[in-house]
């Protein structure tokens, strides 16, 4: 671990030059530093206990896949005393309303061009500037801003980066603040903070105020895979808005519209956390081919309001920074409060040739990557040519800057006080005439030496910054009163399509992991329970049939049949561990288990805390089942024994997850789909167990009794049979019986009622396909007689393939036709260009 | 003289499209040697609404969406043109490189703001791998922007064959630099990439150019193309339009549409489809001269 001896600056946040503390910061410091290690230990377990149950992380919702760690956040706050945030405040509205005037200037008079404030050449260069903005109102204005500051060695505050285009980050201080206040409660409470939740309620306002009320408006993402997933998911929650994607919009005439299970529906706002480029490939800088296309058209005709709006990152160009006391008296009158770091534009001539000798003392810069600052110090000979010949080339891109070490503040780092360097990342938003400061923020903690910074997703651990008040704090719970009513609900009448598309599947990969692990529980026990192997033949068939059934409920064919067959069901060890633990194989438990995941990652704006606790305890399941193959390479003794543990713990989790879904979820469209994917799922599920089961195995009673076991119904066949396993029986219980809800009959009777509740259907008959399918299945159960069917003296084996094989292909049937009505609204697109055809990226034509 | 132009775009599905978004910039804009006396633009399936605009250029662009299922779509512009039968401006040839680079140091007209534009790198102008020679070649020639522009168009007309089944929309400057070949929208571009490697403001202008048969036959309808050269801008004299592909300072049998950094800001037709499949694109553009005739707002000609 990097320690605090590598870097250093002359400012401490805490203490002064003497090493005294702060008065601001000694009640935590006093209180931080008399904890003892057992305190400090349980403070981070709960900590870590609490990101942790709100799936707190950054990077995709995949666990596998790279990116992904757990959200680090810093029991030691950053305290701001009142006077000192006075000044960071004021300098930062200052610095809000001058790059608002700045946008408004860009793209409208251009008088910081005409009149030569700035050069031309160093707007333009930067691919944020979009030319086709230029003189259209709408593009003008700036309701958002944020920025990262930090604390030059003179103790003074200066701007490293504007972020203009979307507030990333707000969800992890939000959230920090939640998890921070909870843990050090009588701490917090006590000390005179400023609390956030004030400035959420001004965002709500504030969005709703760019159009008429009774508008809707929408959190625009990337999708479950993308970094900022988690934050976006949790502000949409939080403010109670939908969560969409860029294929979730479509833009008809100068209206932009919202696909939901229920139609069309226009949406007036769009808070976007999609970059610039991505917006609209009808105007991308680039051969970018996301996007709504129209969606400028309809941001220019009026249609919606896009906040940020288009175009804003040109003000994010660090070249600004060169001319900021210019434009700050010339487009305010003012004199700047707030300094950026010390910049120099390339695009200069005279300034490139002056600076050419002191390259490798300065940080370099293209002004077209996000705050990536290269450090020529440490490049390599032939890189640093490399960048030296871009910059020959290409001058107007570059900026170089001073290198700036930034203050150090206290961090606990393993029951240590140790000191980070720190940058913070402070929120503000349009407010009548001026700016509204979030009275915290985010801050972000690095090692990194000589001045260089490190991006947000690189950071070694994040900070709650706490800002001190003179007066008393008004008592104010940080949840808003209608989180309950938002948090706990599917939006009904906008449930978007691509939403109900990941609930459907969430409910068929939850119903599937539980069917894969109920068999592979039924092939455990049964290699444990020896003492039936009196009659070895009989067992040896019921252990292939439930291995048979495995196969297919895992969709790995071969596996147990085929020509290899014989010696798999021989020697099963090595396939059921692939099975158990091998999350590259399609079908395995890891593997169904990331499925589950992504799903739930996708619709975690919708889904409980109580769900995502649960989702996020499959994790740890997950991890454990991986580590199964590492401990032996066969089932048998003691890891047997641990694999059925581990079985049973995975099932109590799903049982949870089944639970909550029907105690905590509101019953609306968005419910419906995911509990119509589970019931699809087991029909399939249930059926090719039976078929599996009773095609070779109806006469064998060791199997019949698996069969019940798996299918969970054996204590009610005992109860209410008390008697020898019966085939007719069986099928009877298995089958038909609809009040069983482990039943074939149980499945097709609840799909159909639910399908005739879905959005839509006004139709009373059986025309519609899903609902046909649904109906055609049940009627085939409720006229099947088990007991004529097992007097068939023979071919009762091929009777029952028939009836198994009729039913095979109705979940699938159902499903399609629902897909087609509900989840796509739309065919893939493709590029036009004036006489030629470009594909469009196939990730967004899905 | 008056031409009427008529482009027609016509594209034909395999399969049905549910939807599609478009924008055009094929009207003829106003420019100090022309006038757009009128332009009628329709649009088969029709649309709601087309939404037109003009762009920070000045170029005329339209806006539409078609919401109804179509396997075929056509996009026809008649305009009629008036361009100027003054004598072609003399060229700068006696302001140096070094006198219009002071003189733009100090002007901030938005003329000169779109040449600090116009001399940076765009989407397809960047730097060619292996022009050095020729800039230097050319730097050494001539003492003006004006005349590098000249011998470069002739060089142009000169070295490279023009190659319609070379090109693609995506061919880029290098491309068509290191194959020799193309058509009028790469010569451009590699015309660009010089010029601005030479420090000299370019710009591409797209249009259309009247031809004429071979004395004594008929002129075949669709035979005529839309167009593309590029012009350099000399400070406080402004711009100065050059056709490499055909060795020629456009006159006025030139009918100019829109201008830009490169083919991407002035793009005649883009858009994105939903289904469809595969598609096939017809373009015929007929410009022909009229004098006196009397003309309707649909284009059609008045016997």
């Amino acid at each position: 671990m990097t320690t605090s001896s590598e870097v250093s600056s002359d400012f401490n946040e805490s203490t002064d030059a003497d090493g005294n503390w702060h008065e601001a910061w000694s009640p935590v410091l006093s209180a931080l530093t008399n904890f003892s290690p057992e305190q400090i230990s349980l403070c981070q377990q709960d900590l870590q206990r609490r990101y942790r149950e709100n799936g707190l992380a950054f990077g995709s919702g995949i666990w596998r896949h790279a990116g992904q760690r757990p959200w680090q956040l810093d029991l030691m706050p950053q305290i701001m005393g009142v006077d000192d945030w006075q000044v960071l405040e004021n300098g930062l509205q200052q610095r809000a309303r001058l790059k608002a005037a700045l946008l408004k200037d860009l793209y409208g008079k251009q008088r910081v061009l005409h009149e030569a404030i700035v050069p031309a050449q160093a707007v333009y260069a930067h691919q944020g500037f979009v030319e086709a903005a230029v003189g259209i109102p709408v593009f003008d204005s700036m309701p958002l801003y944020s920025s990262d500051v930090s604390r030059s060695p003179s103790g003074a505050w200066y701007v490293a980066d504007d972020v203009c285009q979307a507030p990333h980050g707000l969800g992890y201080a939000l959230e920090n603040r939640l998890i921070l206040s909870g843990t050090l409660g009588g701490l917090y409470r006590n000390l005179r903070i400023r609390r956030v939740a004030d400035y959420f309620k001004h965002l709500r306002a504030l969005l709703f105020n760019q159009v008429d009320s009774n508008a809707r408006c929408v959190i625009l993402g990337y999708g479950a895979s993308h970094k900022y997933h988690f934050e976006q998911a949790y502000l949409s929650k939080y403010l109670g808005y939908t969560l969409v994607q860029l294929n979730d919009l479509t833009v008809r005439g100068k209206y932009v519209w919202l696909k939901t299970v229920d139609g069309l529906q226009q949406v007036d706002v769009i808070f976007r956390f999609v970059q610039d480029d991505d917006l609209d490939p009808l105007v991308g800088t680039g051969n970018n081919t996301q996007g709504v296309p129209g969606l400028l058209h309809s941001a220019r005709e009026g249609g919606v309001v896009v906040v940020n709006p288009f175009g804003v990152s040109a003000v994010e160009n660090p070249a600004f920074n060169v001319w900021m006391p210019q434009l700050c008296s010339f487009l305010l009158g003012e004199e700047l409060q707030l300094l950026g770091t010390p910049t120099y534009w390339l695009g200069d001539d005279d300034q490139c040739n002056m600076l050419e000798s002191r390259f490798k003392e300065l940080l370099v810069r293209n002004i077209n990557t996000q705050s990536e600052l290269q450090d020529p110090a440490l490049l390599s000979k032939k890189d640093f040519d490399a960048l030296m010949a871009s910059i020959k080339e290409q001058p107007q891109q570059y900026i170089a800057q001073e290198r700036l070490c930034r203050s150090m503040a206290p961090s606990i780092v393993d029951n240590k006080l140790e000191t980070r360097q720190l940058t913070m990342r402070i929120y503000l938003m349009d407010d009548a005439d001026s700016y509204r400061a979030m009275p915290g923020g985010l801050g972000l903690l690095d090692n990194q030496m000589g001045g260089a910074r490190t991006k947000i997703g690189d950071m070694v651990s994040s900070k709650d910054v706490w800002v001190a008040s003179d007066s008393s704090v008004p008592y104010e719970t940080l949840m808003p009163k209608n989180r309950s009513a938002a948090a706990f609900k599917i939006v009904d009448g906008e449930l978007p399509s691509s939403v109900a598309e990941s609930l459907f599947w969430l409910g068929r990969y939850a119903e599937r992991v539980e069917s894969t692990a109920r068999v592979l529980d039924g092939v455990c026990l049964h290699l444990r329970a020896d003492e039936r192997f009196q009659d070895e033949v009989s067992s040896r068939h019921s252990l292939a049939a439930l291995l048979k059934s495995t196969t297919e409920v895992t969709g790995t064919r071969p596996g147990f049949f085929g020509a290899g067959a014989a010696n798999t069901l021989a020697e099963p060890d090595e396939e059921l561990l692939r099975l158990l633990s091998d999350p590259e194989k399609a079908g395995s438990i890891p593997h169904t288990l990331e499925s589950l995941s992504y799903s739930a990652a996708t619709v975690r704006d919708r889904l409980s805390p109580d769900v995502l606790r649960v989702i996020s305890s499959l994790e740890e399941h997950h991890n454990s089942f991986l580590t199964l193959s590492q401990q032996s390479t066969t089932l048998d003794g003691g890891q047997l024994n641990n694999t059925i543990a581990k079985l049973n713990d995975l099932l109590i989790s799903l049982a949870a997850f089944s639970g909550l879904a029907i105690e905590n979820m509101t019953q609306g469209d968005g419910w419906r789909f995911l509990q119509i994917g589970k019931r699809i799922e087991r029909t399939s599920q249930t059926n090719d167990i039976l078929s599996t089961v009773f095609s070779e195995y109806y006469d064998n009673s060791f199997a019949l009794e698996d069969l019940l076991g798996v299918l969970c119904s054996d204590m009610t066949y005992r109860s209410r049979y008390r008697t020898l396993i019966d085939p007719a029986l069986v099928l009877n219980l298995l089958v038909i019986d609809e009040s069983n809800p482990r039943s074939l009959g149980f499945q097709l009777k609840n799909l159909e009622s639910a399908i005739q509740l879905l959005p839509g259907r006004r139709k009373a008959d059986y025309s519609e396909p899903a609902l046909r399918s649904a109906a055609e299945g049940l009627a085939r159960i409720r006229l099947l007689d088990p007991v004529e069917l097992m007097e068939h003296t023979d071919g009762v084996g091929d009777t029952l393939n028939q009836f198994f094989g009729a039913l095979h292909k109705l979940p699938d049937d159902i499903a399609d036709a629902l897909t087609a009505q509900y989840f796509t609204h739309t065919d893939p697109p493709n590029m036009l260009c004036s006489g030629f055809n470009l594909p469009i990226d196939p990730a967004v034509a899905r | 003289m008056k031409l009427q132009i008529r482009h027609e775009t016509r594209y034909e599905y395999a399969g049905t499209v549910s939807h599609s978004v478009n924008q055009l910039c094929i009207v003829p804009r106003d420019t100090s040697y022309q006038q757009c006396l009128n332009n009628a633009l329709q649009v088969e399936p029709a649309p709601e609404k087309i939404f037109t605009w003009q762009d920070n250029f000045g170029n005329t662009l339209a806006h539409f969406s078609i919401e109804e299922s179509h396997d075929q779509c056509v996009v026809e512009s008649v305009s009629l043109v008036e361009t100027r039968d003054e004598s072609m401006p003399e060229l700068p040839r006696h302001v140096t490189f070094d006198e219009s680079r002071q003189l733009l140091a100090l002007q901030f007209e938005d003329n000169d703001l779109l040449a600090r534009m116009c001399l940076l790198p765009s989407q397809h102008v960047t730097r060619l791998d292996g022009s050095q020679t020729l800039v230097n070649e050319l730097l050494e020639e001539c003492d003006s922007a004006a005349c590098f522009a000249e011998q470069l168009m002739t060089r142009i007309f000169d070295e490279f064959d023009y190659d319609p089944g070379f090109s693609t929309v995506v061919t880029t400057g290098q491309k068509a630099w290191d194959a020799k070949r193309g058509v009028c929208q790469d010569f451009a571009h590699v015309a660009l990439a010089i010029l601005r490697e030479a420090g000299i403001p370019a710009r591409y202008v797209s249009g259309y150019l009247e031809t004429l048969p071979p004395p004594g036959q008929k002129k075949l309808q669709g035979s005529d193309a839309s167009h593309a050269w590029f012009s350099i801008y000399c400070p406080e004299q402004g711009w100065f339009d050059f056709d490499p592909t055909n060795n020629k300072r456009p006159d006025q049998q030139y009918v100019t549409t829109a201008w830009g950094r490169d083919y991407a800001d002035v793009a005649p037709l883009k858009g994105v489809v939903y289904g469809g499949g595969s598609q096939a694109i017809t373009v015929s553009v007929d410009v022909n001269r009229v004098d006196g005739a009397l003309y309707v707002a649909s284009g059609q000609k008045q016997a």
